[in-house]
């Protein structure tokens, strides 16, 4: 899919604005400060996510005139033709062609798959960092995937709640254990993708990596089986610390380079560029099995990369075919194979 | 504040029901300032009544002014299935739809650790009494679609797995009357999870 027409106002710190977009790759240039982050995100409200920062949707709102309105929409083409906006008040209200939708069910119309500058540092960053691309990656892929994951941290946290009161556990596994094989079931499905679509990162980084999910368990093949079993393994544990130390909240992905780990072989800037891969690799999932192009939001991942691996990634992208937004606070690319725009305090022109 | 203190006392209270802000609270308390007295000794006495006179059937737990309530004494519901279910309220939908005929069992609460809510012991004793004594075939446990509904229902299943009763639980899915392709995507993933088998049955 691709963004052709958006109109912003009255959200964070961006004046508004109603601009056109071609497709390709477009590179926003400003100082910090400038509001280019502010923009790939009201890209991301309008491919039904929230707020990147996690915070309150009233955060969205212009502090300078909070009396006005905040509002966003985008047209969009290439698989099917589209119309979203968003309203933003003490909530988000989309409307997709007029009529009102939930935004979790605009994500798999636009797929879209944003990269922030802490994902540069996935490969040796927490466990909760590499989830996260997985889930992202799951929830666009299997539409019930938000809402499983959602019931079984709930689920999680009823455990630790009948685990902190010496109450019967029975029940609480009993939720658990099929949700936890569902959320296993797809994140092994995401993993084997995002490990075959590495091979197409190209030159990026060295061939040879692959991904594997380790879950948090013991690991037996059948999923459900593996839940109780490692459950039981571990109830001395779960009993000693209060917390249940079995499910999906403790997978990891590893990430392998030959038999070793990547980070604990690969330099820093090497690290930077494998993590990028796996972003593209969930892009490549995505067309495959969405049967649509993946939007891209790349925040400052140009920074932490050599010229030879900037270089490298622009051509990678420019093959992928895809809409790719990319911010920048110095022009680190002499060779940029689209358009270029100034940010400016909220302010964006083409040059 | 600029209402009298009768009236705010008044607002105060109304402002503690389910949906009602103080805005609404506020239109209920003027809104009785406007009606004949007449109105308002009604309503303060018919609460009054209410709350003399409601009390929970011995049997199933439903509200009632006699024991057995209206339900478990009437001679043409079906007496061979039992619905269980969270409380009165959601029993009263069931009711309302006209979709059960059988006979009920208010659970009085639910299983959620978080909020420290949990079915009192004896409610379960009870039940497991009341179904092992009855003729029941089939004992329908009628929790929510949520993470509690779904500890609710094993904690029930739980105190009656005894009785060797069929047990069963209401499936999710479309709603009826809806089309597939208005359905969102969950409830069509949902519903597709919860299939059932068709029986093709032979006519002969
Ligand atoms: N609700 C809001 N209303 C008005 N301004 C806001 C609001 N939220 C954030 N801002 C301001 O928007 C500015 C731009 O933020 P943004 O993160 O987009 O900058 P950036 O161009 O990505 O900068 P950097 O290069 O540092 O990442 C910030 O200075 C911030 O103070
Ligand atoms: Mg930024
Ligand atoms: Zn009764």
């Amino acid at each position: 899919m691709k963004i052709t027409l958006t109109q912003w106002e009255g959200f964070r710190n961006l004046k508004p604005r109603r601009l056109e977009w071609a497709e390709g790759l477009h590179l926003l240039l400003g100082p910090n400060g400038s509001g280019k982050t502010n923009i790939l995100e009201a890209f991301h409200v309008l491919t039904g996510w929230g707020s990147l920062k996690g915070e309150r949707v009233l955060d969205l709102k212009s502090w300078s005139d909070p009396g006005r309105g905040t509002f966003l929409a985008a047209w969009f083409t290439g698989e099917e033709e589209l119309e979203v906006k968003a309203g933003i008040g003490s909530r988000v209200i989309t409307k997709k062609g007029g009529s009102s939708i939930q935004s979790s069910q605009l994500r798999p119309l636009v797929p879209s798959l944003i990269f922030l500058p802490n994902d540069l540092s996935l490969v040796e960053g927490s466990p909760a960092t590499r989830r996260r691309l997985l889930d992202r990656l799951c929830a666009l892929l299997f539409p019930v995937y938000a809402l499983r994951l959602h019931e079984y941290g709930r689920a999680l946290r009823q455990r630790n709640a009948a685990l902190r009161q010496g109450k019967n556990l029975a029940a609480t596994a009993k939720v658990l254990a099929p949700l936890a094989a569902w959320i296993w079931a797809c994140r092994l499905a995401a993993a084997d993708l995002i490990r075959n679509g590495l091979s197409e990162a190209g030159g990026l980084m060295p061939p040879g990596i692959t991904v594997e999910l380790k879950r948090g368990s013991r690991g037996f093949e059948d999923l459900l089986l593996d839940f109780w079993e490692s459950l039981k393994a571990f109830q001395n544990q779960e009993r000693a610390t209060g917390v249940c130390p079995v499910g999906p909240q403790r997978d990891d992905l590893v990430i392998r380079y030959g038999e070793r780990e990547v980070v604990r072989c690969f330099s820093r800037g090497y690290r930077r560029r494998v993590a990028v891969s796996l972003l593209l690799s969930s892009g490549w999932a995505v067309e495959r099995k969405m049967r649509r192009k993946p939007v891209l939001l790349l925040d400052e991942v140009m920074a932490e990369l050599d010229h030879e691996g900037r270089e490298k990634l622009i051509s990678v992208l420019l093959k992928t075919g895809w809409q790719v937004f990319a911010t920048t606070a110095e022009a680190c690319t002499p060779e940029w194979p689209g358009r270029t725009w100034s940010v400016n305090a909220g302010r964006i022109e083409e040059r | 504040m600029s209402v009298s203190e009768p009236v705010e006392r008044l607002m105060k209270l109304f402002s503690r029901f389910p949906g009602v802000g103080d805005k609404t609270a506020r239109r209920f308390a003027l809104f009785l300032l406007q009606q004949p007295s007449d109105f308002s000794s009604e309503l303060s006495s018919t609460i009054s009544l209410m709350r003399d006179r409601t009390f929970c059937c011995s049997i199933c737990g439903n509200l009632t002014t006699e024991d057995p309530c209206s339900i478990c004494s009437d001679p043409f519901r079906d007496r061979k299935t039992l619905c269980v279910m969270e409380n009165v309220e959601d029993m009263l939908s069931m009711e309302q739809s006209g979709a059960y005929s059988g006979l009920y069992f208010i659970l009085g609460g639910r299983v959620s650790p978080m909020d420290g809510q949990d079915i009192e012991p004896e409610r379960l004793a009870r039940l497991k009494e009341y179904s092992g004594k009855g003729n029941f075939l089939e004992l329908i446990i009628a929790t929510n679609p949520s993470v509690e509904g779904d500890l609710t229902f094993f904690a029930v299943l739980d105190a009656v797995r005894d009785t060797g009763i069929k047990t069963t639980r209401l499936a999710f899915g479309l709603p009826l009357g809806g089309t597939i392709g208005y359905a969102d995507r969950v409830t069509l993933h949902a519903s597709i999870e919860s299939r059932v088998e068709v029986r093709v049955q032979d006519n002969s």
